[in-house]
């Protein structure tokens, strides 16, 4: 059976400049006049609008071009219709045709429906007699109504295109061939177009259209064609190729959304890096570092009459700052504030206590704090000074990041403070002074000591700044023996975190020595390695002794 | 019904010449309805907001012609011997150039004027250039009845003074030798239009060369002297000269001239459609 519609390696060329398009457009002139052979290969700044493609379609089938915007389905469908020229191959097509590339194409929107609806038939070819045998069919469709003597160009979108849609399908065409244009005119007017359409097919009509309403098209077309770049992508049956179209474009938008979020987190990362010191500074409250009011502001850390960068824990500090007023200010006051690197308000002391800085006018401010006790964990700290005026600031920045160093100890808090604590356990009173590092205590305690069958037990505890590697019992200078370890009793040590790990109680149970020796005192030594860390002494009990 | 097959390659047309020409005569065949209605559509879309309508085409040259002739009555211009009264001698000057210049332009802006249209419906070339016709044609009965009401108007103060304003027979004559001026402008147009979609300074030209070559023709004077040689390489000045003889008078003034300008037309009319004709695939989506 011959096909309606043979496609053969067409392809239609376009130029992406409008310049380009003047002289392309008088050189493809000139070939036409003359006769020369048409250039099939691509000239600078031209692109295939349509890309060597081959189909054919039967008579009374439908078939629905599909493709992204730009495609080359408009272009391929105008070259059917023969608005196009191709550039190579060759189009064949038997049968009336009658293309609807914009409804209401050639309407005039100065004149009535009537005048437009003889204008637009008359230029479909139709004679005279034929256009009044149809025009009351045409106005009917169209349910134009009273309308039908108004001026085109008072129609709504929708009536403009009832009337285009309808004089079109009356035109009786054996070869109908749509753009997108049935999505214009509300859903009552698109079904009721493609009921008409699906009666059209019954009567043997064949119908290509180019849709975006893929619904659409798997319902009513039998076959359908996709095309991307000019490029025939599949060609089968409408729902198979309509399905490929969709998921190819599913994969599309999936990495165009990928190349988007690597844009975005790129973009992203550069506005961090530009603003990630604002950011930071804003951790710690306001800034104002402008120097309306203040200039030349410096801190610095003395520790035994040397400047320093950074601290110790304990350290004992001299803490001055210094500034300039531009201009005269009453009711000045000048605060540290100490922040945790990540924002955690730690300290403050102000002039305020005192009222140290009241009196002060204009000129030059100089400060000193002593800070005996530099109690600051190890960490990274920020310290803030804050100049006011009143409750105004006058000047407001970060003026030293520090860091305070540690001794290889844990800490969880950014206080190390120093304290006493009284302990009383298995009826022994302690009163322990923490003294941080470096005179942080060991302490040892003797609990219960118990003579029995010739045997010494004795059980107790004890806690270290590192780590206990022996505890060894003597009598006098007689060594009796190692203890063993294992009876935790942790209470006092969970208290400080400098004793983490290095806490716990000791058991001895050694021979009693024969003879004992007199005035025998019992000794428990603990060690850390070769170090003695701490000792506990306590006399013989005297009931053993005697 | 048989059935049409239409074939479309990229192969120029020119390469199947019979083709070509059987496509043209069945443009032909075709058009006269369409152009009929593309020309009501026009006439009607140009005159839609408009109380007056045409009536305006007559305001330039009724207005110039008057100038002209108090110009003359007080000696300022001389348009030297005439046959016929100065004021039926500049309307229709005036009218018949304007006809020319209207055919000439409607031409030359055809297919840039009908880009909508040609990139939406495929239109035979045939239909436009008789839409041309009939438009220039429409127009063109107005100027007649002008120029008929003038003539009878002044026929027997003319003879008075011994001059011919009017001769019915010779009117007759020019109403159907009126389509070749017609034909000569739009032998022009047609064949500079294809060039015109492309190039928009064509037109421009066109027009900068048509204002001049008004007081170049025999419109508003005769030329005399050394400048009478323009007449004799100006095929307006033909066309005028003799039309307007042949309605007041019945005379022709150089009649081979005539001729061969009307011949030369109708060559170069022929070569126009055919360009046009093949160029109108190539050019309705670049207009």
């Amino acid at each position: 059976m011959t096909p309606l519609i043979a496609v053969e390696n067409a392809s239609r060329k376009y130029p992406r400049r409008a310049n380009a398009h003047l002289t392309y457009g008088i050189t493809d002139l000139f070939r036409e006049l003359t006769g020369a052979k048409r250039r099939e290969t691509l000239r600078r700044d031209e692109f295939w609008a349509v890309d060597h493609v081959s189909f054919e379609v039967k008579r009374g089938e439908t078939l629905a071009f599909v493709g992204r915007n730009g495609s080359g389905k408009t272009t391929l469908l105008r070259m059917m219709a023969g608005l196009t020229k191709p550039d190579t191959g060759r189009i064949t097509v038997r049968g009336r045709v009658q293309a609807l590339m914009n409804l209401g194409a050639g309407f005039n929107m100065n004149l009535s429906g009537r005048e437009n609806i003889r204008n637009a038939a008359s230029m479909a070819g139709l004679s005279q007699d034929r256009v009044k045998r149809i025009y009351g069919d045409i106005v009917a469709f169209a349910e134009i109504g009273d309308f039908i003597d108004s001026p085109v160009g008072t129609y709504s979108q929708g009536m403009k295109a009832r009337l285009g849609f309808s004089v079109a399908i009356h035109l009786a065409p054996e070869l109908l061939l749509v753009d997108e244009i049935l999505s214009v005119g509300d859903f009552g007017f698109q079904r009721k177009c493609f009921a008409r359409m699906r009666r059209l097919k019954r009567d043997g009509v064949t119908i290509v259209l180019v849709s975006h309403n893929h619904g659409s098209i798997t319902e009513f077309c039998d076959r359908a064609i996709w095309l991307d770049q000019g490029r025939l992508m599949a060609d089968g049956p409408a729902e198979k190729t309509v399905r490929a179209y969709l998921d190819s474009l599913m994969t599309a938008q999936v990495a165009e959304q990928e190349r988007h979020l690597q844009a975005l987190k790129a973009a992203t990362a550069e506005i961090m890096t530009h603003h990630i010191a604002r950011r930071a500074d804003t951790r710690y409250g306001p800034i104002h570092d402008e120097e309306d009011h203040v200039e030349g502001v410096r801190l610095r850390f003395l520790v035994n009459g040397r400047e320093v960068d950074g601290l110790r824990c304990h350290d004992d500090v001299l803490l001055e700052y210094g500034f300039r007023l531009k201009k005269r200010v009453t009711d000045l006051n000048v605060s540290c504030v100490i922040f945790t690197e990540d924002g955690v308000k730690i300290t403050a002391f102000s002039t305020l206590n005192g009222d140290l800085l009241t009196d002060v006018h204009e000129g030059e401010v100089r400060c000193s704090v002593h800070l005996p006790d530099f109690c600051l964990a190890p960490g990274k700290y920020v310290l803030l000074l804050p100049i006011h005026e009143g409750r105004s600031y006058l000047h407001r920045n970060v003026a030293k990041r520090f860091e305070v160093a540690g001794d290889g100890r844990l800490y969880w808090n950014p206080l190390d403070l120093r304290y006493t604590a009284h302990v009383v356990a298995d009826g022994v009173e302690r009163t322990v002074t923490y003294e941080p590092d470096p005179g942080l205590p060991s302490i040892l305690s003797i609990g219960q000591v118990t003579v029995s069958d010739g045997r010494l037990h004795i059980r107790g505890w004890g806690l270290a700044p590192k780590p206990v590697t022996r505890v060894a019992v003597f009598l006098g200078d007689l060594f009796l023996g190692d203890a063993t370890r294992g009876l935790i009793r942790n209470d006092v040590a969970r208290s400080h975190p400098a004793y983490m790990n290095h806490h716990g109680g000791f058991e001895f149970n050694g021979a009693v020595p024969d003879p004992l020796p007199e005035n025998a005192v019992l000794r428990v030594r603990a060690y850390g390695g070769d170090t003695l860390l701490a000792e506990q002494e306590r006399p013989w009990p005297a009931e053993v002794v005697s | 019904m048989p059935t049409i097959e239409r074939v479309y390659t990229a192969e120029s047309q020119v390469r199947d010449f019979s083709r070509v020409i059987r496509n043209m005569a069945e443009g032909c065949r075709v058009s006269p309805y369409m152009a009929y209605r593309l020309c009501r559509k026009d006439i009607a879309n140009e005159y839609a907001r408009s109380a007056f309508g045409f009536l305006w085409d007559f305001v330039e040259p009724f207005i110039l012609g008057t100038i002209f002739y108090y110009l003359r009555r007080a000696a300022v211009v001389d348009p030297g011997a005439m046959p016929m009264p100065y004021s039926v001698f500049v309307i229709y000057g005036l009218l018949l150039y304007q006809t020319f210049s209207e055919a000439t332009i409607q031409s030359t802006q055809l297919i840039s004027r009908s880009k909508n249209l040609l990139t939406h419906v495929k239109l035979p070339a045939e239909a436009l250039i008789m839409s041309v016709f009939f438009r220039v044609g429409f127009y063109s009965l107005f100027r007649i009845a002008v120029m008929f009401c003038f003539s009878v108007f002044l026929w027997h103060a003319a003879e008075a003074d011994g001059l011919s304003s009017f001769s019915p027979l010779g009117f007759v004559n020019f109403v159907a030798c009126f389509p070749l001026l017609i034909l000569c402008g739009m032998s022009i147009g047609i064949f500079l239009a294809p060039f015109h979609a492309i190039y928009a300074d064509v037109g421009r030209v066109v027009r900068i060369i048509l204002m001049p070559l008004r007081y170049l023709s025999p419109v508003l004077w005769n030329l005399t002297g050394t400048m009478a040689v323009l007449d004799r390489v100006n095929p307006v000045a033909y066309m005028i000269n003799n039309l307007r003889l042949l309605a007041t008078a019945n005379a022709t003034h150089h009649l081979t001239g005539w001729i061969v300008v009307s011949v030369a037309s109708g060559v170069v009319f022929l070569t126009g459609w055919l360009v046009f004709h093949l160029a109108i695939p190539v050019l309705a989506e670049r207009a």
